[in-house]
């Protein structure tokens, strides 16, 4: 299962890639590329670098398993820890695989709600790669408790407290947008600013158990779970929400209800408080985490049954979200195709957006294009209308330098898809399956890649 | 072929035509049809996006239940509601598809639907891929749940440390599943 949803994510970000770096809109410089477009490339980018060793690791894992090797097994001369270092090596960037772009969507929904682009474009991008080279830097922490030298153990201290700098920078950023904006209250930025003060919670709870000793105290219990969930669900799940408030209505045409969408973020935002802030008073008292129950002398009922009440608020705010949803999708108000008078060029088109996206392609003089050209956006012309075609450009300056034919739709991605995930579940049970199911795989891919004879194809 | 070169075929540019032709002509060019087999092969990014963003949310929802039915085991001491092997396989299934089935799957999957819009172009890189990367997803992530339900699920917690998930036979194979 993991090995098919790494298969997915690495080509998803090569896609991302090549879509950031040669087909952008003429005059869409480097600096003029989007905050989210950008959290996107730099997401891509761990991909590619983080993923493989998960990768590497399970296979390993299951050849040891199938075949008999002994990576893992330390009897036959294998590494146990071996195992963690490489599962952690990705599962430290992955944090950051999530956190990252939900950066990307804080920067879109404060740009349209401050009503000004958001302050400190250069040092945003620049913390974002930074985040993500120290991302690589961290994977240790989570392995303080198994006896690893003293040298190493500190240095992955060091450099997780150092995370939070280019972090720290972020948020100053936005709140200088805000405080610098004239800040609209709607649904989208609600969830943004529980995601301050949520995730700045969770950076804190990090910054110390980024600390040896605190870590040791505190490994395996409560505190550790309320940490990452302050992290992942505040630093990804409340701008994840609020990215659904804002986009809804351009992927469907229709707006999500306002007066839910309120109701929504409270309940969330209290729920999740409820929830998990107990967490880190429980982990302090000792309890250990994935233990099915406790004893009731151990005193930690009272505190437990407050959680899990949190829990099921956070619950309902889920059901309102879906209920909204379902609503809005036959009844909400029409969009139109800016709502929310956004700078970027997805605004631009109508919502839904038609499958062409747009019917002239844009040329982009601004970063929020839309603000610098109230009236109507200059556009290049010159594609062909009876084919699939779109323009190729230069890297840094999104000069145009071919008109690229991209493909038509085709039944193989899928047949290609059940060939690879039959040998896979195949090879739960033998691993002869992996050299059988490559014919028709194989069948696949060429069906696939069968030239069409394209005017393009035969030059 | 550059941008500034003539026609060198007789296919027709979109310099000429007026809005409402443009849109037709557009529209035949890059829509997906609307039979099954036109739907299946689908390669238009905002098509396979809106997949994606949805099935990840089906994912969250069974992640949630999953939290959610934890947290009413632990609400009092000594409840009985889960046993500790389900207890068990119920932790590892919310991380797992927390992790691998929602969150990272959520945010590629807003960005194959927006990056395109955003930097004006029209599908996005490797569309066929693109559609690919959707299948092998969905299929992971029935695949996992489907063992769950046959109560083989992986039991040792999302990371799988080792040597437990090296012990128990198929459980785990289920989570990590296949050699590549």
């Amino acid at each position: 299962m993991i090995t098919f949803t790494e298969v997915s994510a690495l080509a998803v970000a090569v896609e991302i890639i090549v879509t950031v770096f040669k087909q952008r809109a003429p005059g869409m410089t480097l600096d003029r590329i989007p905050l989210f477009v950008w959290a996107m490339l730099v997401m891509s980018f761990l991909i590619i670098f983080a993923m493989p060793a998960v990768m590497v690791a399970s296979t390993m894992l299951i050849l040891d398993r199938l075949v008999g090797t002994h990576f893992f097994n330390p009897a036959e001369g294998g590494d146990s820890l071996l195992w963690q270092h490489l599962f952690w090596f990705f599962g430290h960037p992955e944090v950051y695989i999530i956190f990252i772009p939900a950066t990307g969507m804080v920067s879109s929904i404060i740009a349209a709600f401050a009503r000004r682009p958001v302050f400190g474009q250069l040092p945003l991008i620049l913390s974002l790669i930074a985040v993500g080279f120290l991302s690589f830097g961290l994977w240790v922490h989570h392995m303080f408790t198994t006896g690893l030298p003293q040298l190493g153990a500190s240095f992955f201290t060091a450099s997780s407290m150092l995370i939070a700098v280019p972090n720290g920078i972020q948020i100053f950023c936005w709140l200088a947008t805000l405080w610098d904006g004239k800040p609209v209250f709607k649904t989208p930025l609600l969830f943004v600013l529980g995601f301050f003060f949520i995730f700045v919670i969770g950076g804190l709870s990090g910054v110390m158990v980024a600390s040896v000793p605190i870590d040791t105290q505190v490994h395996d219990t409560y505190f550790v779970v309320a940490h990452f969930h302050y992290v992942l669900i505040g630093g990804a799940v409340f701008p994840l929400i609020g990215a659904i408030y804002f986009w809804f209505p351009k992927i469907t045409g229709r707006m999500l209800s306002e007066h839910l969408g309120k109701w929504n973020f409270w309940l969330a935002f209290v729920g999740f408080n409820v929830a998990f802030f107990p967490m880190h008073i429980l982990g302090l008292q000792g309890m250990p985490r994935r233990v099915y129950t406790y004893l009731p002398e151990m005193g930690w009922g009272p505190l437990n049954l407050l959680s899990s009440a949190g829990a099921l608020i956070l619950f309902v705010s889920f059901v309102l979200l879906l209920l909204n949803v379902v609503t809005s999708l036959s009844r909400g108000r029409l969009a139109g195709d800016n709502p929310w008078d956004a700078g970027t060029l997805e605004w631009a088109t109508t919502s839904p957006p038609a499958p062409y996206n747009f019917s002239r392609i844009p040329f982009v003089t601004h970063r929020e294009p839309l603000w610098d050209n109230r009236e109507s956006l200059p556009v290049v012309t010159g594609l062909s209308v009876d084919s699939r075609e779109l323009i190729s450009g230069t890297l840094t300056e999104a000069y145009p330098e071919l008109r690229e034919s991209t493909p038509e739709p085709s039944i193989w991605p899928l047949l290609a898809a059940i060939a690879v995930a039959a040998s896979f579940v195949a090879s739960i049970f033998t691993p002869w399956a992996i050299v059988w199911g490559s014919i028709p795989v194989a069948i696949a891919f060429t069906g696939w890649f069968w030239p069409k004879g394209a005017p393009e194809d035969e030059k | 072929m550059t941008i500034s070169d003539a026609t060198a075929h007789d296919d027709v540019r979109d310099t000429s035509l007026s809005d409402a032709e443009l849109h037709t002509r557009l529209t035949r060019t890059w829509r997906t049809g609307s039979s099954w087999i036109e739907r299946l092969s689908s390669v238009d990014h905002k098509v396979v996006g809106r997949r994606y963003i949805i099935t990840a949310f089906v994912f969250l929802c069974l992640g949630g239940l999953s939290a959610v039915a934890m947290r009413l085991q632990l609400a009092r001491p000594e409840a009985k509601l889960l046993g500790p092997d389900l207890y068990n396989q119920l932790f590892t299934m919310h991380g797992t598809t927390m992790m691998f089935l929602f969150a990272v799957p959520v945010m590629e999957a807003f960005a194959v639907y927006l990056v395109p819009l955003m930097v004006g172009t029209r599908n996005i890189a490797f569309p066929r891929l693109n559609a690919f990367s959707y299948w092998v997803f969905l299929f992971g992530g029935v695949f996992l749940w489907v063992s769950f339900m046959l109560k083989i699920g992986p039991d040792a917690g999302w990371f799988a440390y080792v040597p437990s998930p090296a012990r128990n036979t198929r459980r785990e194979n289920a989570s990590m599943s296949g050699p590549r």
